[in-house]
């Protein structure tokens, strides 16, 4: 199961206020601020992957998602400053990630909200598709672009970076009872989506 | 007489909806309590996170090429005429030019190696006698300046900084936005004097890339 690591929030001696979090990151982060290239790409490398499956999980488009990912690292590396110790680093970079996504979708004319996936039948995979859906990735590929750009960001901070939802709503600036109800259709959708494979596991 | 099926209560409610985060193991410590109790006593959360844990192993996958991306920020991060060294941008320039082969540079080493073909047939070319026909163009010559314009440079002056001193444009611009030029050896030093005085142009420097004499 993947794991992200966690800052313990407890300030450390002689650390400017912007950076009372300790951890890895905001150690790295307040290299970046004295301008140390080395320290930024050893943030960079940490975030590659996990940023990645991010943006490639909410735009579906793989072609932007390195341009996306690498403003938002661009913005860390010419702003590190405006990180203010409030989050952890992990949510602050995820929140510039959306940030930059969403302008991205924007560019594309992309819908990003779907309020009403919940009333929306969920497209049930027919025989056909069931015995020709083999590989469980194109399946869950499938079901994952019928659903909204905000609900993909859901699942993929929760899924798989382990966001709670507290911090998913504060990524994404929305309230608390949203991203709980964006989970639980979402993954219901998915679920009905790959019913098959799933319950071939059982 | 049917049969009553009891409606779920409220915490039962509550409790489903975090049970993707439980899976995901994406809830806090007093969440993650609180689903525990629950699960407990009641058998449909328990199956319905069956269900959640085994969508959850099949969302977990997958993997990426973070040494292309990385090299493609570095050189934008490099290519930076403002607020970073020069020296960076020069040995970014340098690199490129000396011989990049880097693995993930892919397209870089294709252009490298029909550099190599150019110049292998070049060199059979000017080992033979010369005879120039008056209309013949004459050959290339190799870089031996480097230089860097301001992003907001017009192309009027583009072009008068580099018409000036006799210079010819070898190669670029590269991925940092470095051009390659070509001036007389006889005047390299104050065409670069020359570059250096130019509002637009933020980076004028030698190279060396085995001029031919």
């Amino acid at each position: 199961m993947l794991r992200k690591p966690h800052s313990t929030g407890v300030p450390a001696p002689g650390v400017p206020a912007g950076f009372a979090r300790t951890g890895e990151d905001a150690e790295l982060l307040r290299r970046v601020c004295a301008g140390e290239l080395r320290a930024f790409e050893a943030l960079y490398r940490s975030y590659h992957p996990r940023l990645t499956r991010f943006i490639r999980t909410v735009t579906q488009r793989s072609q932007i998602a390195e341009e996306v990912l690498n403003d938002t690292m661009l913005a860390v590396w010419t702003k590190p400053q405006a990180y203010n110790g409030a989050s952890k680093v992990s949510t602050w970079i995820f929140a510039i990630a959306y940030r930059k996504t969403l302008k991205a979708l924007r560019k594309w004319d992309e819908p990003v909200a779907d309020d009403f996936l919940d009333l929306r039948p969920s497209p049930e995979p027919g025989p056909e598709q069931q015995v020709s859906g083999r590989e469980v990735g194109e399946g869950l590929a499938r079901a994952l672009g019928q659903l909204s750009a905000d609900h993909r960001t859901v699942i993929s901070l929760a899924c798989f970076d382990a966001f709670n939802y507290r911090e998913v709503a504060e990524i994404m600036a929305c309230p608390v009872e949203t991203v709980k109800t964006r989970m639980f259709y979402a993954r219901r959708h998915l679920r009905k989506s790959l019913a098959a494979h799933l319950d071939a596991d059982a | 007489m049917g049969k009553i099926i009891p409606l779920p209560t409220r915490e039962h409610r509550e409790l489903q909806t975090l049970l993707p985060w439980y899976a995901a193991d994406a809830l806090d410590p007093a969440d993650r309590l609180k689903v525990e109790r629950h699960l407990a006593h009641c058998a449909r959360c328990r199956e319905e996170l069956g269900q959640e844990s085994r969508l959850q192993s099949k969302l977990e996958r997958t993997s990426f090429d973070v040494e292309h991306d990385w090299s493609s920020l570095r050189a934008r991060i490099e290519g930076q005429s403002s607020g970073r060294s020069p020296r960076a941008l020069l040995a970014s320039a340098r690199r490129w030019i000396a011989a990049p082969a880097q693995p993930a540079w892919g397209w870089l080493l294709a252009a490298q190696s029909l550099l190599l073909v150019t110049l292998g047939v070049g060199a059979f070319y000017w080992s033979q006698p010369r005879y120039h026909a008056l209309s013949a163009p004459s050959p290339a010559p190799g870089g031996n300046v480097i230089v860097m314009f301001r992003p907001d440079t017009p192309e009027k002056d583009f072009r008068e900084a580099l018409r000036s001193g006799g210079v010819r444009l070898v190669d670029g611009p590269t991925e940092a936005g470095v051009y390659v030029l070509h001036a007389p050896p006889e005047t390299r030093a104050a065409v670069i004097a020359a570059l250096h005085r130019r509002r637009e142009v933020s980076l004028a420097e030698p190279i060396d890339s085995g001029e031919r004499r």
